[in-house]
């Protein structure tokens, strides 16, 4: 046919292959998209991701007998365990993150979320005596790590470590590694929806883009004791918090909702102020991005905690992050939203607000 | 046992057989857990005593870097150099040990005269020069399962290895040297099961076994586990394990292996099967079932030693041991752990004659109460604790007898060295023997007989 001349450019017309994994890692469930030429090849790099994924599971999962985590729960009280440089160095991340924020942030907080009854589901209010006995046992001053022997060492007995808020953003961190390695040039990450990476060009051809969820409007027992994924079923209509563009670079979200907590007055969540021992309540949700998603997810838990008053600090002392937090406002299922770094057509919500 | 505590609300087990109609019926599945003695972890794990084992790993795919990374938890390892022909593979693991110096050309890693001992983890067809190279430079070997990717190429190895009497050799099979399975081991032996029946055993895993590489010639390199020439294929990369396991635990030597191949998952034009099927033939009639696939993860590994008294699941480093209502009593049954073997879903359960979707685990929330270690940790610990106390005692019988001859320095070594449990050049070349042999009759679709004489090294 005359009309078919010139022969049509055949990426225009086939869409580039979209391969996507899933593992179920940590606790949650960590999903892979990836695009490129080749089907095999992608396929072949995301799961050598997902190893990675594994692999960090294996190393810091408090649950395996195994992991290097349980080896020092289990015997660092005793005598100095010896930890690959991998696991080292996100322990002092983990420590230099704890002092900046003047332990806001801290992997040693297991014992007091234990008090509120968190971890196993069933909240309840601790007694001043409990909070106090778990709170002496808190702290990354207790930990001595020896930079020369690499090995890990408590203080005192009953400390336990939980790399949970930091874990994950290095699982997508390694994760990430390995697909740029790879020559994969496209691909989006996340755990769970709460931290995630976009690296390059989406599908479409614009930058991953991802919506932060707006609060549901009522936060009652019945709201928190829902899955995580909860609040964006229950607030559809209502416009999101932001929406954020990541090319290369990480995002990590905390919210206060989503697991069991004692009933009270006003917002509850199930963040524990490891500084107080007391549940978080100035904030509903915070979020935080920055080109390492092992920053992202333990600056994000960090923000929750510090709330609005510790927004403008942390983003002076790590440069290069964006952040907001959400709090809530005085009439009911309102909220307020400050941020520093995220322009103000990002605020999807705050703009609808203000019109 | 925090029962209570499980982390899926208003599910235990104790509420589960209150309120399940089937619950005798699963009571009659409980099985004894089989579970080691624990030994308190030595002190002189803290200060080593002798100085620390230089090791170089040689091969820096994801087995490799798993090496790398399990030897940094080896208290008396140094791991001192890391070498890969590709840069980025060792750029990658230099990630992992930056302490360790990055080398690409392995004769240069050997040269180090400082370096003890070196770990072999290269694609299975390049292990000969590089073993054959290191025992040459004197250096203590640790050499991936399987050794060879042909029968003449391990054999060869296994005389190098036996040649380098002053040297210690490990293969790659760590199952040998997990304190559970070294347990399990002398439980079966013990004839605790009756006759043996038969045995099954499986792997599964969803995975495609391609790697991806920006650089086309690279990422055919990288892909030596397809290729037809080279590859032990599924059985002699992943299946090995398992049958040099059956192997030890029944204490004989198949006779004869049937197998079939299939490409059921990824027809992506591969010609090395995805799917295998085996059958092993064992004297006294006894045989292995065994199946290996790339295209489904279900029930992920397993191995069932089926006797007429009692049998054995083990899954991972766990074993179960469920005897027949009429088999004779030990007398420590009754003291043992008890632990139910249930579906771990309250809908769609099925009662199989394999009983194929267990609890296994530790329920999720719940903390261990004892550290343990992965069989590849014990068998690392063993490697460089050999080597550390094998240098040791050399260097003390060098000291007192001078250079004597082998017939010599063996008594002493007998008398005096007693290694920890591990796979040695023999182990590592009957079970590559016997992997590549189970690999050609899933190749070429016909029975192998496996002739007694293949199995001595001459």
């Amino acid at each position: 046919m005359r009309l078919n001349r010139r022969k049509p450019d055949p990426d225009y017309f086939t869409p580039l292959p979209v391969v996507r994994l899933a593992i179920n890692a940590m606790g949650t469930r960590f999903e892979l998209v990836l695009t490129g030429a080749s089907e095999s090849s992608l396929r072949a790099a995301g799961e050598v991701a997902l190893d990675e994924i594994a692999r960090a599971e294996a190393a810091l999962s408090p649950y395996n007998p195994t992991s290097q985590v349980a080896h020092i729960n289990l015997m660092a009280a005793e005598r100095p365990v010896k930890v690959t440089p991998e696991v080292f160095a996100l322990l002092q991340r983990a420590k230099q993150v704890w002092e900046s924020t003047q332990g806001a942030f801290d992997v040693t907080v297991g014992a007091l979320v234990e008090c509120w009854g968190i971890g196993a589901g069933r909240p309840r209010t601790p007694r001043t005596q409990e909070l106090a006995t778990a709170r002496a046992r808190l702290g990354m001053d207790k930990l001595v790590l020896d930079e020369r022997e690499l090995t890990v060492r408590f203080k005192c007995r009953g400390v336990a470590l939980d790399l949970g808020a930091i874990g994950k953003g290095y699982a997508i961190d390694a994760a990430v590694a390995v697909l740029r390695d790879a020559g994969v040039t496209s691909a989006f990450i996340h755990a769970g929806t709460s931290t995630m990476y976009g690296l390059g060009a989406a599908p479409g051809g614009g930058p991953w883009r991802v919506a932060v969820a707006a609060p549901p409007t009522r936060l009652t027992l019945s709201t928190v004791t829902q899955d995580a994924a909860a609040p964006g079923t229950e607030c559809s209509t209502r416009a999101p918090v932001c929406i954020l563009d990541l090319d290369g670079a990480a995002l990590s979200v905390s919210a206060v909702w989503g697991r069991a907590a004692p009933a009270f007055d006003g917002p509850i969540g199930h963040i524990v102020d490891p500084r107080t021992g007391e549940l978080v309540r100035h904030t509903l949700l915070s979020a935080v991005t920055c080109p390492s998603a092992t920053d992202a997810d333990a600056l994000s838990t960090a923000l929750v905690v510090l709330g609005p008053d510790g927004l403008n600090s942390l983003v002076a002392r790590y440069r290069g992050i964006r952040a907001l937090v959400v709090c809530p406002d005085r009439n009911a299922g309102g909220f307020k939203v400050r941020s520093v770094g995220i322009e103000s057509g990002e605020l999807v919500a705050a703009r609808a607000a203000n019109e | 046992m925090k029962v209570e505590h499980s982390a899926q609300p208003g599910f235990n087990r104790r509420n589960f057989i209150g309120a399940s109609s089937v619950a005798a019926a699963y009571a009659l599945l409980g099985g004894i857990e089989l579970v080691p003695g624990q030994e308190p972890e030595k002190p002189a794990d803290e200060k080593p005593a002798v100085p620390k084992v230089k090791c170089g790993v040689i091969g820096l795919g994801s087995w490799g870097r798993e090496l790398v990374a399990t030897l940094q938890r080896v208290p008396q390892a140094e791991l001192v150099a890391i070498c890969d022909t590709y840069a980025a593979a060792l750029r990658r693991a230099s990630r992992l040990a930056p302490g360790a110096t990055a080398i690409q050309n392995y004769r240069e890693l050997l040269a180090a005269p400082e370096l003890d001992a070196v770990l072999v983890a290269t694609p299975t067809h390049l292990h000969k020069e590089i073993v054959l190279a290191a025992l040459e430079a004197g250096k203590h070997v640790y050499c991936e399962a399987p050794l060879a990717h042909t029968v003449e190429d391990a054999r060869e190895i296994a005389r190098a290895a036996r040649a380098a009497y002053k040297q210690i050799f490990q293969a790659g099979l760590q199952y040998r040297s997990d304190n559970q399975r070294l347990y399990v081991q002398r439980n079966i032996r013990s004839g605790e099961l009756g006759s043996f029946v038969m045995v099954r055993a499986q792997w599964h895993k969803k995975q495609s076994w391609r790697a991806a590489s920006p650089n086309p010639e690279r990422e055919k390199e990288l892909n030596w586990r397809l290729d037809k020439a080279v590859s032990p294929g599924l059985v002699g990369e992943i299946g090995i394990h398992q049958l040099d396991q059956v192997c030890w635990f029944l204490n004989r030597l198949p006779l004869r292996v049937h197998g079939y191949g299939a490409i059921a998952a990824w027809a992506d034009g591969r010609e090395v099967a995805d799917t295998v099927q085996l059958v092993v033939e064992f004297p006294g009639q006894v045989r292995l079932l065994y199946d290996a696939t790339l295209g489904s993860s279900f029930d992920a590994e397993q191995e069932v030693y089926f006797g007429t008294n009692a049998t054995v699941v083990m899954r991972g480093s766990r074993a179960w041991l469920f005897k027949e209502p009429d088999s004779p009593l030990a007398g420590w049954e009754v003291y043992a752990k008890k632990e139910l073997f249930v579906p771990s879903s309250e809908t769609g359960i099925v009662i199989a004659a394999d009983s194929s979707k267990q609890l296994l685990h530790v329920a999720p929330g719940q903390q261990p109460i004892t550290p343990e270690k992965t069989p590849l940790h014990q068998a690392l610990e063993a490697f460089v604790g050999n080597c550390a106390e094998f240098r040791a005692e050399v260097h003390d019988f060098t000291e007192a007898y001078g250079q004597t001859d082998r017939a010599t320095f063996e008594q002493h070594m007998a008398a005096n060295f007693k290694a920890r449990p591990a796979a040695g050049y023999r182990e590592g070349f009957i079970a590559t023997l016997i992997a590549l042999k189970a690999n050609e009759a899933v190749v070429t679709g016909q029975p192998v007989e496996l002739r007694p004489e293949w199995f001595e090294l001459g």
